[in-house]
């Protein structure tokens, strides 16, 4: 657990980075500090093993005042991962991974070894072991900088903006990888972020930090979605809010209907139903596209490929949330969204109705619970 | 000029002996070598240090210019009447001659290494100075390499007008070739030095690009990470037979 | 010689004015000429090689080579080649245009590259020549660039020729050959704290020349600019 105990950070020119800073971060868990440039929020990070000191106030790691003792030992205990990597160009992947572990005095073969576990474990090819940083795509590098943080098997792990710097495809892969590693390990990681939608997807704790380093709200981030505590708050999470709220709604409650499916082989002749729309998949059942009359007749009777049907859309995967339900309903030229099980195999269609009558639901048994308190 | 210096390289003479060439080539190395690496040893640590707080930067600015414009001849000639015939004096002006490249290149070299790699090094634990010797010197190694070879090129260049203040080295030929008009003698002199000043020069150019940092794994390293990897490879062959 | 504790009664380098004022001006045109030199070859060659990698590659690493000619090995072998007398100015002069026209073409290049692409591409798109465009558009701009390094040259020159005393052509030089040979050392400081201050003056003049001449890179402030990591005191190479 991290315990910040009314910290303040004053810089020598009287500015306040942090202003009287109270919160705990459970163990095990992952808190966001969110919030824009110059908040804080990464002065506050870097308090935690003392890449700055606070002018005020004290900070507990697990109960233990984090002032005591060294820094440099502090520091060896808590994975740490910039936005930049900040890895030693002049060292292999699998030595940048291993160099805590050398730090530590592991041997040396050992701490290589041990460094080629946690590749594995982060996804990094074993082949990447012997190239420079320089030679890394940017995914690849942000991947090496968690490895290193990981390498020493730290209870802690600090994260300063780690996936700002990546184009946005390979960020939601590594947002996606990070929370299947923290699924598995539970570590008790701080993450610092900008961007909001990031922090919603993260934190299981989200900290929103104001001007001058106050701290606005701390809280689950449903429930800074569903009550911003102030109106800096407010404006922050904007005017997408009930859009973005429904990601932490659940979809499986959601009522779909069969799909109007038909197999690629048959579509070229098979007839259409009132809505004017099939659901072209492969023998296998996997979606590959919609289907209308205009389609069907520039076919002129033969097999189609996937470029001569409409696109997709975006697709609801079994365990989505309602904003995935609503943005494949949304996406889809037929106004039905493709459900698909694990497998990618389609099992169904949602439209926008079964999304609102959903949401009724939900907020008619809210409505209910509350009058019963 | 090339009759002149092919008779005076062509005879056997002037090959052998206190005043004979290899002498005169070994002379000038060891004033250039032992200036040099008084002037490493003591620009080299003060360089790194100032890089590492990231300080000084108008003090080695101004060194390395104030330097520049110091005439080498009027220091050397003014030592030796103030210290004496000798050794120590004309050293002396040629090590501080090759004190600001030294110094400008081991700071630079650290003030430039990139400063999410410092932080990196510093977040992960290591002391101040396992940043500067871990993080901070393997990545600066080239523009310390370049400093060494200004240095090295400055004190050679240099090492040749000793001769004048009565030591021995390249410059002998050159001084009393011209004294006694035989320009056969002054030309291997200037031909010398200069090929030594571009051999040495070459030979410090591909330190420099040996230096660069992560360019090419250590043999033994690689052999290690290979082994390694190849044990693993094994694990995992043996692990899916077991499992089928 | 003087007592320990008794003041010097004057200056020697006022009393022999006559013979330091002649020194001081032959230095500086000996200094002075090779700038000159340096930029009016430098700067066509430099533009006439720029666009092929090749020939900028091949001159950098000659210009390199010429650079680490030792001076005073310069000195003695160019009579060798161009055939003038041992003991001429000439052989100075000529050995420090070479120097200033190495430094010169490194710094041609550099300051074009430096030339923002976007403003190259705008200056062809408005409907420059390719000879307009280097002559309006590369040359303004490499100007700053130009006087930084005509600074370092200038003051690495006037260094420099102090060493041609030895072969009898040094300008205030010859006070520290003459200073030596008379174990006068006061002959000697005067010839240092000169040739020092020239090179101050120099420098400042000819930097005072850049701002008057590139009026766009002026810094807003009246203070001085900051001077960049020294990283450029240590690259002579290519």
């Amino acid at each position: 657990m991290i315990e910040f105990n009314h910290v303040t950070k004053q810089y020598p020119d009287g500015t306040v980075a942090v202003d009287n800073l109270s919160l705990k971060v459970e163990k095990g868990s992952l808190t966001v500090f969110v919030g824009p440039s110059g908040c804080g929020k990464t002065t506050s990070m870097r308090m935690v093993n003392r890449m700055l000191e606070p002018t005020l106030g004290q900070i507990r790691l697990d109960g233990v005042d984090v002032a005591q003792g060294s820094a440099v030992e502090l520091r060896r205990g808590i994975g740490y991962v910039i936005q930049n990597v900040g890895l030693l160009p002049h060292r292999t992947v699998v030595d940048n991974v291993a160099t805590v572990l050398l730090l530590q005095g592991v041997h040396r073969k050992e701490a290589r070894s041990r460094a080629l576990d946690v590749m594995e474990r982060v996804g990094l090819p074993l082949e990447l072991a012997r190239r420079f940083p320089a030679s890394l795509s940017g995914g690849q590098e942000q991947r090496v900088g968690v490895a290193r943080a990981l390498a020493a098997d730290p209870q802690v792990m600090l994260m300063d903006e780690p996936f700002s710097a990546v184009d946005p495809l390979v960020r939601e892969e590594l947002q996606r990888e990070l929370r299947r590693l923290q699924a598995e390990l539970h570590k008790t990681i701080i993450f610092v972020t900008h961007d909001m939608d990031e922090a919603m997807l993260l934190g299981d704790r989200v900290a929103v930090f104001g001007g001058h380093g106050t701290l606005q709200q701390y809280a689950p981030p449903e429930e800074i979605l569903a009550r911003p505590a102030t109106e800096f708050v407010e404006s922050l999470v904007g005017r997408d809010r009930g859009y973005r709220a429904l990601s932490f709604l659940d979809a499986a409650e959601l009522s779909t209907r069969p799909a109007p499916v038909v197999s690629i082989a048959d579509s070229a002749t098979a007839d259409l139903p009132d809505s004017g729309w099939l659901l072209v998949t492969t023998q296998s059942g996997h979606p590959m596209g919609w289907l209308d009359a205009a389609h069907q007749r520039s076919l002129n009777g033969a097999e189609p490929g996937a470029e001569a049907l409409a696109p997709l859309g975006s697709q609801l995967i079994a365990g989505g949330s309602l904003r995935q339900a609503l943005d494949a309903a949304l996406s889809s030229p037929s106004g039905q969204g493709v459900v698909v099980n694990s497998d990618g195999v389609a099992t169904g269609v949602i439209g926008v109705d079964e999304v609102a009558a959903r949401l009724a639901q939900v907020r008619a048994a809210e409505a209910a619970v509350g009058a019963n308190r | 000029m090339l009759q002149d210096l092919i008779s005076f390289l062509g005879s056997p003479a002037n090959w052998s002996g206190s005043d004979g060439i290899p002498l005169r080539i070994v002379e000038q190395l060891w004033y250039s070598l032992l200036a040099v690496a008084i002037s490493a040893v003591l620009a080299v640590p003060v360089g790194l240090v100032l890089g590492h707080t990231r300080r000084g930067e108008s003090l080695v600015a101004g060194i390395a210019n104030s330097v520049r414009a110091l005439p080498s001849l009027g220091l050397m000639t003014l030592l030796v009447l103030l210290l004496g015939l000798g050794l120590v004096p004309p050293i002396l002006a040629l090590v501080v001659l090759g004190i600001p490249p030294l110094l400008a290149g081991s700071y630079a070299g650290v003030r430039n290494v990139d400063a999410s790699t410092v932080d990196g090094a510093r977040a992960i634990g290591m002391s101040e100075f396992q940043v500067l010797l871990k993080a901070e010197v393997p990545n600066a190694l080239p523009l310390i390499v370049s400093g060494l070879r200004n240095a090295s090129l400055d004190v050679i260049a240099t090492a040749t007008i000793a001769a004048y203040v009565n030591l021995g080295g390249l410059g002998r030929l050159i001084f009393d070739g011209m004294a006694v008009y035989d320009y056969g003698q002054v030309a291997t002199g200037a031909v010398l030095v200069t090929s030594l000043a571009l051999c040495i020069d070459a030979m410090l150019a591909g330190l420099v690009r040996a230096v660069q940092p992560g360019r090419r794994v250590r043999g033994r390293d690689s052999r290690e990470i290979s082994l390694l990897l190849r044990d693993r490879a094994g694990d995992a062959a043996a692990s899916a037979v077991t499992s089928d | 010689m003087t007592a320990p504790l008794e003041l010097p009664h004057s200056l020697w380098a006022i009393d022999n004015w006559d013979t330091v004022s002649e020194m001081l001006v032959q230095h500086i045109w000996l200094a002075m000429i090779p700038i000159g030199a340096g930029l009016i070859i430098a700067i066509p060659l430099g533009l006439l090689l720029c666009d092929s990698p090749r020939a900028r590659a091949v001159s950098i690493f000659v210009a390199s080579a010429i650079y680490t000619v030792p001076s005073l090995a310069l000195f003695l072998i160019i009579p060798g080649i161009i055939g003038t007398q041992l003991l001429s100015p000439v052989n100075v002069v000529v050995a420090l245009s070479l120097y200033s026209t190495c430094l010169f073409l490194r710094s041609v290049f550099q300051a074009l590259d430096a030339v923002p692409r976007a403003v190259v591409d705008a200056g062809v798109a408005i409907g420059h020549s390719r000879v307009q465009r280097k002559l309006r558009i590369d040359m303004p701009l490499a100007i700053p660039v130009l006087t930084a390094s005509a600074r370092v040259v200038a003051v690495t020159n006037i260094s420099l020729v102090t060493v041609g005393a030895v072969i009898g052509v040094g300008g205030l030089g010859g006070l520290f050959t003459a200073g030596y040979q008379r174990n006068f050392p006061e002959e000697i400081i005067t010839g240092i704290v000169l040739t020092i201050l020239l090179g101050l003056l120099v420098d400042r003049l000819i930097a005072l020349i850049g701002w008057w001449l590139a009026p766009w890179a002026r810094p807003e402030s009246r203070k001085r600019p900051r001077r960049r990591v020294v990283a450029h005191l240590v690259t002579t190479e290519a």
